[in-house]
């Protein structure tokens, strides 16, 4: 298939865009997203292109947003929610576990949710304690969501694609990160599945699950532990919820060694489910035991080099990977 | 308590073996203090205590140990002194552990292997207690191996798959029954002697088959004069003080340097579909050990830096220690080039297999004296052949030649090699 060097946020614009063409029932949602363009310019052009019916500049008032997303859903539209930052998404956290998520149990399947929230997360950008989460886990806990954290420009089209077709509530969480990241996006229409990881890169010594961002990280550690004749396998994660297990029990049952990668706090993270799923799946295959990396325990700090400091690196894995393997005894 | 882990000696070690353990279990250890000669891939060194105390030797002499591996501990003077294989000796009576906390603090720290492996400092007592991962306690339950009787070479001395798989394959199993093939009268002895490889052999016969199969060469031969480089090697050798001992390989080092200099794409190396440019010029010299078969390249770093009396008295010297066994740190890596010399032997020419990274290596033939056209005139003339391998990933055809061209120009016009380096 053909294909093109796109931007991120370029590749989830043409998503927008394509899904807004071919589905009249599919709308936009969120705080300056149609005169401005959106905080991270992902909906610019798109008021032009389709007008303010279906590019709705919001008030400053995420619960409101996501009730209205909500309940439009359930009267048969499609809105994908623009949240500035996942940080917002607090604010309307109610809605969206005992609306969002609940609605379509709660009615027997009479009422459905076919919404999109859009978020990008992730700190490095200096944005302090209240504006740099990363926040997979709170949705990854909610049965009836589905969350998603594509990490290239052909993931970041393709599942938003399949999150705005499906009928269930989709996070979709993007990174601030990652925006500017440039990847080949094939041509066409195309859609990427949820609930499905990608191998990034195939390996014999270690398997190394990263979450969002981390994905992208530890595929560079993996190329740099090359050096060190350590062959990593990476997966990125892709889909928070629910997990592909497959590729991941299969490539930890051949390396019988795992590490697990997110920006958030490991501690109740998703590298504590990938862990303990892994565990479960993979106990009499496991040669070393599973370990996790995670931000600092801590809330954001502002000053640079302290967030630095609280971020995981791709010396961090690699450092850590060392350690799995068995080429280091001990983490310091 | 502190480990003794096998050290990472070389780029390409795996594994290393204690060769003569110095001290013995019980021993009381400075810092600083020769505790055993480890043998790398490449070479023999002696490994030095990093702390005082008194030594518990883990791992014996002649078994090999992965890098990283505990082979020993030192552990603390004034503490009773463990057995000499502590960890493994069965011991009467039941050894708690200590009791799991019921719940962790979050920055809790993960054990350190220095932590104690009783509640009383007392020995790991093997069998329930042997610390095994759970895929070398369902590889030993598959291949009948007795996990308290191996010993763990993973982190906190655990037991991993290799050992397990190691402990299986090491097992003498009964031979097998049935004819015996008929002797050849005269010849006593098999017809096949199999003999094991020195670990610098394995890593030789590992790191030449992946450079055939994985790097993509072509190669380039030159015939350069060298009347004159022979000539001003002899005037060196009789009337610069330092120069008594330069060779023709020194020459070419220093050639190749300021040609590497000038084609930089040379000095380049082809990592994961990108190119490295490489910006010291660190030149390898493919030597014979001094004893047994084998290949050693010892490197003369930053050749570019170093003028050519410099470049003769260090290569002598790194040359020295490489094929005593002893090399300093760094004398057998790092090489972005190198240059590999049969002239010696009276070879015409010869191709040398890459040694990857790099990009390129110099093969080197013998001087000969023949007849040579000059100026429409036989008269004799003294010849050398050069051939370049080249990783055509790197650089190509055109540059190889030219880089060829220039260390010919530059052999062939051996003043350009006396003039002292540029920064």
């Amino acid at each position: 298939m053909a294909a093109e060097e796109k931007l991120y946020r370029v590749a989830l614009r043409e998503a927008l865009a394509e899904e807004m063409e071919r589905d009249d029932s599919v709308y936009l949602v969120g705080e300056d997203i149609g005169k401005f363009g959106g905080a991270y310019r992902v909906t610019e052009g798109l008021l032009d292109k389709f007008g303010p019916q279906r590019v709705v500049d919001a008030p400053i008032a995420e619960e409101a947003i996501v009730g209205t997303a909500i309940g439009s859903a359930m009267l048969g539209l499609r809105p994908v929610v623009e949240l500035m930052t996942i940080n917002f998404s607090l604010v309307a956290y109610d809605q969206i576990i005992n609306n969002a998520a609940k609605i379509r149990y709660m009615f027997g399947g009479e009422a459905k949710v076919p919404m999109v929230i859009r978020m990008p997360g992730g700190a490095g950008h200096q944005l302090s304690a209240q504006h740099s989460h990363s926040l997979e886990v709170l949705y990854g806990l909610i049965p009836g969501l589905l969350v998603v954290a594509p990490t290239t420009p052909e993931d970041a089209k393709g599942m938003l694609k399949s999150a705005i077709r499906t009928d269930n509530p989709v996070m979709f969480l993007e990174s601030m990160s990652l925006y500017n990241v440039r990847g080949m996006v094939p041509d066409g229409d195309y859609t990427t599945p949820i609930g499905t990881a990608a191998v990034r890169r195939k390996g014999s010594d270690i398997t190394i699950v990263g979450v969002s961002r981390m994905a992208v990280l530890a595929n560079e550690a993996a190329k740099q532990l090359e050096d060190e004749d350590i062959d990593a396998e990476v997966i990125d994660l892709r889909s928070i919820r629910p997990i592909d297990w497959p590729p991941i029990v299969e490539s930890v049952r051949r390396t019988s060694r795992c590490l697990v990668v997110e920006e958030g706090w490991a501690t109740y993270g998703v590298t504590a489910e990938i862990a303990a799923g892994v565990q479960e799946r993979c106990f009499d295959y496991l040669d070393a035991p599973i370990r996790r990396l995670g931000g600092a325990q801590v809330p954001m700090p502002y000053s640079l080099p302290l967030e630095k400091a609280s971020i995981p690196t791709s010396e961090d894995i690699k450092k850590l990977a060392r350690v799995v393997v068995g080429r280091k005894q001990t983490d310091g | 308590m502190a480990d003794v882990n096998m050290p990472k000696l070389s780029d390409t070690m795996e594994e290393g073996t204690v060769v003569e353990w110095k001290k013995k279990s019980g021993d009381v250890v400075k810092k600083g203090d020769v505790i055993a000669e480890v043998e790398s891939d490449k070479a023999t060194f002696d490994l030095e205590s990093e702390s005082d105390g008194v030594l518990d030797i883990i791992v014996q002499q002649g078994v090999p140990a992965k890098i990283g591996a505990p082979i020993a501990r030192i552990g603390d003077a004034n503490a009773p002194t463990p057995a000499a294989s502590g960890r493994t000796t069965p011991q009467s009576g039941e050894v708690k552990k200590p009791e799991q906390p019921k719940a962790e603090p979050e920055e809790e720290p993960l054990p350190s292997p220095s932590a104690p492996s009783g509640a009383d400092g007392a020995p790991r007592v093997a069998g329930s207690d042997v610390k095994a991962s759970p895929l070398a306690r369902r590889l030993a339950a598959e291949l009948g191996v007795n996990l308290a009787a191996i010993q763990g070479s993973g982190p906190e001395g655990r037991i991993v798959k290799e050992d397990v798989q190691a402990a299986a394959g090491n097992r003498t199993s009964p031979p097998p029954a049935g004819r015996v093939p008929p002797r050849i009268a005269g010849r006593p002895g098999p017809d096949v002697e199999v003999v094991e490889p020195t670990r610098m052999q394995a890593t030789i016969a590992r790191r030449m088959a992946e450079a055939k199969s994985t790097v993509p060469e072509f190669t380039v031969t030159v015939e350069a004069r060298v009347d004159l480089a022979v000539a001003m090697r002899q005037q060196l050798k009789d009337s610069v003080p330092g120069a008594e001992k330069v060779t023709m390989t020194d020459f070419l080092v220093r050639a190749c340097a300021l040609a590497l200099r000038k084609f930089p794409e040379v000095n380049t190396s082809w990592v994961d579909g990108k190119f490295q440019r490489k910006r010291r010029i660190s030149i390898g010299l493919a030597v014979a050990p001094s004893q047994g078969m084998g290949l050693l390249v010892p490197v003369v770093h930053d050749a570019d830096t170093k003028d050519l009396i410099q470049i003769s008295i260090e290569s002598r010297q790194v040359i020295e220690r490489a094929r005593s066994g002893r090399p300093a740190e760094g004398d057998l890596s790092g090489a972005t080039f190198s240059i590999s010399n049969l002239g010696m032997y009276g070879v015409d020419e010869f191709v040398a297999i890459i040694n990857p990274p790099e990009a390129a290596i110099l093969a080197v033939g013998a001087i000969k004296e023949v007849p040579v056209v000059e100026a429409g005139r036989i008269v004799a003339g003294k010849v050398m052949r050069m051939t370049l391998s080249v990783d055509h990933r790197v650089f190509y055809g055109a540059t190889a030649a030219q880089f060829m061209a220039e260390v010919k120009r530059l052999i062939e016009n051996p003043v350009t090699l006396v003039v002292p380096p540029t920064p």
